[in-house]
């Protein structure tokens, strides 16, 4: 009996040995692989980020220096109107250009999921802006937004429409920056839901066929519930891009433009504070205060989708 | 399948043509004369045809396109190839085993993608001071490359957790070590997720505006994107001239798309949706 007991741990034993060893090599594979992205996201975004939150807790000395004044910045951050201006213009230009760029998004996507003719075209050219450089992007709507000699002006007037300056007056700078991010983002977020889509049984529309369901009923009972993973993974990128908008602001309206007020979103106050008042300190409290405004939303996103995303 | 509805054509059409009117704008001015697109391309009391505009684009005396577009395609692929391969490793790895700080690794990749770029421009680019790499297209490769990383490896992670797992054990019992089976098993089945990264990745780094500006001050290194904002200057705007470079500027990334997305949709859609 004792033997047999001791035989068997002895075995056990030269198991876990064996498998440990495994392990190790199996582990040292696995670091191996990550290593490279490890040392570069390190270097490269974590470093920064966290010098980026130490900066916000300093204020901006002489010769580059950063002297630590604790939470002078954020005392200050609490006051700021034009801080506040800011966060009210990027919730607006999220409210506005989140839920009309999903819905056509998604209208696109419909298009061409259908056997509509012509799909490879149609897809290349809502995709076109989507491969052009945002630079290019905000000169030519810049060119039609122009309020003496722009397209859509020159079309209104055919209509005794006499159209303001878009991108200059303060009504509808804003809007009007959001609909270019509209027109620009539409190409992937129809991809990713033209991918969902596609991924939806044939079979269920038929069991609703027979059923005798409507298409309003086939579609918000199984179109769109099948869909929620996609348009989830979606609606969390573009409010997250909505909420970080920067190229389009500052290219479309400069420091000199009478609406700048009005469409000065917050990475854009931020910018302003670190290059052109050179302000890098409070200029970090002011990315610190967004990151966690973007970390809320999220978050806040990941807790309702339980209510309405369903994974199969 | 059904037939389509008309009105469904009416609304692809409608779409379609909003969407394309800028670039027909674009293209109108590039290949006419300044005198007659400077009160509106749409204007056609007077047309005469050109390719002047682009010439001398190609030729700027300050920032020449020609010499932009080899800078960014210089950059470009090896930016792209970085990117693929290290996050597909990494991805591998994510997918394939269980190892300690895996998810602290997820949680910081998920933290840095909702960062936005614009806030760490300043450390950034002491850091790169310090490594001696402001100036260098060596440094710029490095930063669009790491900036690159972390949404390819969630997408990587998602299509290969879609592979089933008996094509691995299968290749681990013919004695394939791990590196062999990422190799010769994973990657062939992974072509069109592979594809789909080096797109995206190639047309972003492309269109990267931020990061060039900021680490390359040489003017014999400029990409596409700083060469735009100077060649439209500041007072006088020779729309025809800066049109031409905006679609100098296009070229690359759209043959890239138009002859890749058969690929680069399918890629999409595994990456992209499943888990």
């Amino acid at each position: 009996m004792e033997r047999e007991v001791k035989g068997s741990t002895k075995v056990l034993g030269i198991t876990k040995k064996k498998k440990f060893r495994k392990n190790i090599s199996k582990y040292a594979w696995a670091y191996f692989m990550i290593a490279p992205t490890m040392i570069g996201l390190f270097i490269l975004n974590i470093w920064p980020i966290i010098q980026t939150i130490y900066l916000s807790f300093c204020s901006s000395g002489d010769f580059g220096k950063f002297i630590w004044t604790g939470a002078a910045n954020y005392a200050r951050m609490a006051a700021d109107i034009t801080l506040r201006q800011a966060t009210i213009n990027t919730f607006l230009f999220t409210i506005f250009s989140v839920p009309f760029g999903i819905c056509l998004s998604l209208l696109a996507a419909q298009l061409l999921n259908s056997n509509i003719r012509g799909k490879t075209i149609y897809r290349t050219i809502y995709f076109l802006p989507c491969v052009s450089a945002p630079a290019a992007i905000a000169m030519v709507w810049r060119w039609l937004y122009n309020g003496d000699f722009g397209l859509i002006n020159h079309i209104l007037s055919v209509f005794g429409i006499d159209g303001p300056g878009w991108n200059t007056d303060p009504r509808f700078a804003l809007m009007s920056i959001a609909v270019v991010a509209i027109w620009s983002s539409i190409g992937y977020n129809m991809i990713i839901l033209l991918a969902g889509l596609q991924t939806i049984p044939k079979v269920y529309y038929d069991a609703a066929d027979i059923d005798g369901a409507g298409p309003f009923r086939k579609y918000f009972s199984i179109t769109l519930p099948l869909l929620s993973p996609a348009l989830f993974f979606v609606i969390i990128l573009s409010i997250m891009r909505a909420l970080r908008q920067f190229d389009l602001v500052y290219m479309m309206t400069s420091e000199q433009n009478p609406a700048i007020i009005q469409t000065r979103t917050v990475v854009h106050y931020f910018f302003k504070q670190a290059f052109d008042l050179f302000n890098q300190a409070y200029a970090s409290v002011v990315i610190v205060f967004l990151l966690v405004i973007i970390m809320i939303v999220t978050l806040f996103q990941f807790m309702i989708q339980k209510k309405w995303v369903h994974y199969s | 399948m059904k037939k389509p509805r008309f009105s469904a054509y009416i609304i692809a059409w409608l779409i379609g043509v909003i969407w394309i009117l800028p670039f027909m704008g674009l293209f109108a001015a590039s290949i006419r004369p300044y005198e007659e697109v400077v009160y509106g391309w749409w204007r056609l009391d007077k047309l005469s045809i050109t390719l002047k505009s682009y010439l001398e684009a190609l030729d700027h005396p300050t920032s020449p396109m020609s010499k932009a577009v080899f800078n960014s395609v210089i950059i470009s692929i090896p930016t792209t190839i970085l990117v693929v391969t290290a996050a597909s490793l990494a991805a591998y790895a994510l997918a394939m085993y269980k190892f300690g700080f895996k998810n602290l690794l997820l949680f910081v990749i998920i933290f840095i993608l909702a960062v936005p770029v614009t806030s760490i421009i300043p450390p950034l680019f002491f850091q790169m001071h310090r490594l001696r790499l402001i100036n260098t297209r060596a440094g710029l490769i490095l930063v669009n490359a790491t900036w690159g990383l972390p949404w390819s490896i969630l997408f990587f992670k998602n299509f290969f957790l879609s592979i089933p797992k008996n094509f691995v054990e299968s290749g681990r019992i013919d004695g394939a070590s791990d590196f062999a089976i990422y190799g010769l098993i994973i990657l062939p089945i992974a072509k069109s997720a592979l594809i789909s990264v080096a797109v995206l990745e190639f047309v972003w780094t492309w269109n990267s505006f931020l990061f060039p500006l900021i680490l390359l001050h040489n003017s014999d290194l400029w990409t596409v994107t700083q060469c735009i904002p100077v060649i439209k200057g500041v007072f006088h705007i020779d729309w025809s001239l800066v049109s031409a470079a905006a679609l100098i500027a296009m070229i690359f990334p759209l043959i890239i798309f138009i002859f890749l997305q058969k690929y680069y949709l399918k890629g999409i859609m595994v990456g992209a949706i499943k888990g």
